[in-house]
């Protein structure tokens, strides 16, 4: 057997037994069917969650939420790198600030927005932008400064204007860089969005799993969870197979 | 003579912006600029009362709560469910990363659990948590831990993918005990992932607890934060919020501060994806 397989085997069987073992524990009255709903009950509230199409429409509210503030990141990151590496000065000086806002807790920030805007979607868009514009400009900026000197005098020996030089050369050798903003971005961002929906009891996957808390519907709880789960590893790896794509361009 | 600046004020055509480099004046510029428009927008009228409050304001809240004696309560809870947390699941996230990292086997079952839920947006697992401790700190400690496992698990893994194998092997020839090789080969080893794992924790640690308190909790800074909204005490509000700004941004940049004193010892840098 190729040692992959074997690994895929063990971790599912693995995963087999640990259902079973929640399953039993129930069963036998060592763990409160309040606190850890049995498998089966889940796999039940599953089928009657998924009947309707509430999930799928939480899926689509948060996943078009958090593509709409990306595009929204991406039309002011870009600009926005490219200009503080354009102006050098500016790029030293706030490049340390972005780094800060970067790290720091922004997602509290939304009580700010919430007062502002109200509880509305635009709120949630603005949080998103927020999330996802740092990590863009830093790595446009980073992108654009590590162009390889040898392109840009192979432009300059074409006797390309400082435009093309921009457009064909710069910005097609800074996409890999520029891309792992991006992504960084959109890990984020679809967090920042399920966490406040989830906060503000909003429609999105967030709010479906915080609506099932809401009425103490401990399968449907579990349900909900695992189908948040499974969607974000989807999304996660759909992202890591673009990033490899885009490397080996 | 000019050694110290105080020489260098007399030197000619220099003003006193002159010896100020470029990037700092556009820096105090940027914050003057967003200050004045924010000052602006608070006497504008143009909201309503207090959504945006002066700074004046603000500061004064942030100092009348600095002063207030519940306040300390409040970052005491906080502190210690942080803290707490943060210690379980970076303790937990070293030893299990230096197992999967050792028992290669294993550490590839593993590995497909970790990266499924490292990425995922931690909040979701919080009705789980209040469902098993409750809502006073044992859920906030719970949640804590489980945000700082993840980039501390990961970093530590990709930490022990990166030893010298000829110190394993070293360590096997002397015939150590597992114990033994945890404590001489792999940890002397692991000092700078881990470091980098940690800065990265604490980070998801601090913004898990908040949101655990904001969600449901009755104290801690983002319990406060949420009792001033819901009164619409706006301006105190605001106090708390920017506490928690500065505390967070100070924990950050004490655990870079470590993690670059580390760097340069040269110690191996490694890079953790999806630590989020």
């Amino acid at each position: 057997m190729k040692s992959g397989t074997k690994v895929l085997l063990t971790g599912l069987g693995s995963l087999a037994v640990l259902i079973a073992l929640a399953e039993f524990s129930v069963a036998a009255g060592w763990v409160n069917k309040f606190i850890l709903a049995p498998p089966t009950e889940i796999w039940e509230a599953t089928i009657e969650i998924f009947a309707g199409e509430k999930p799928l429409m939480a899926a689509w509210a948060t996943l078009s939420t958090t593509f709409s503030a990306i595009l929204l990141a991406i039309a002011t990151g870009l600009p926005a790198g490219w200009a503080l590496w354009r102006y050098q000065t500016f790029g030293r000086a706030y490049e340390g600030w972005l780094g800060a806002l970067f790290a720091s807790p922004k997602l509290l920030l939304y009580p700010l927005f919430l007062v502002l805007l109200g509880r509305n979607l635009g709120t949630l868009l603005v949080m998103g932008w927020l999330t996802a514009t740092v990590p863009i400009i830093l790595k446009t900026r980073e992108g654009l400064m590590t162009v390889s000197p040898v392109l840009l005098n192979v432009g300059k020996s074409f006797n390309l204007t400082p435009r093309q030089i921009l457009w064909k050369i710069m910005l097609p050798s800074a996409i890999p860089v520029i891309f792992t903003g991006i992504r960084l971005s959109m890990i984020y961002t679809l967090i920042a969005i399920v966490a406040l929906e989830f906060l503000l009891n909003f429609d999105g996957l967030g709010g479906l799993v915080g609506e099932m808390y809401d009425r103490y519907n401990i399968p449907g709880m579990y349900a909900a969870i695992a189908f948040v789960i499974i969607l974000s590893l989807v999304y996660f790896r759909i992202l890591q197979r673009i990033q490899t794509w885009l490397r080996s361009v | 003579m000019a050694e110290i600046g105080v020489g260098a004020r007399a030197e000619p055509g220099s003003g006193l912006l002159g010896r100020v480099s470029a990037e700092t004046r556009i820096q105090v510029a940027t914050f003057l600029g967003i200050w004045a428009a924010w000052e602006a927008l608070a006497r504008s009228g143009l909201f309503y009362r207090d959504i945006v409050p002066s700074s004046l304001k603000v500061m004064a809240e942030t100092w009348a709560l600095l002063l207030d004696k519940e306040f300390y309560h409040h970052l005491g809870v906080t502190t210690y469910e942080v803290l707490a947390g943060f210690a379980i699941g970076s303790l937990a996230g070293i030893g299990l990363g230096i197992l999967f990292g050792a028992r290669r086997f294993l550490g590839r079952v593993m590995d497909g659990y970790i990266l499924a839920i490292a990425p995922a947006p931690k909040v979701v697992f919080l009705p789980i948590l209040m469902v098993m401790f409750g809502i006073g700190t044992g859920s906030k400690v719970a949640m804590a831990a489980l945000s700082a496992f993840f980039p501390v698990v990961l970093s530590t893994v990709a930490g022990m993918h990166l030893i010298n194998p000829t110190y394993i092997k070293v360590g096997r020839t002397f015939n150590a005990s597992a114990w033994q090789m945890v404590t001489k080969v792999y940890l002397p080893s692991l000092v700078l992932p881990v470091v980098t794992g940690l800065r990265l924790g604490l980070g998801v640690a601090i913004i898990g607890t908040l949101i655990a308190e904001i969600k449901l909790s009755k104290a801690g800074l983002g319990f406060l934060a949420n009792y001033f909204y819901e009164r619409f005490w706006i301006p105190k509000m605001y106090a708390v919020i920017l506490i928690i700004f500065v505390l967070s941004i100070a924990a950050n940049a004490l655990m870079t501060w470590l993690h670059d004193r580390m760097t340069r010892r040269g110690m191996p840098r490694v890079e953790v994806a999806g630590a989020a």
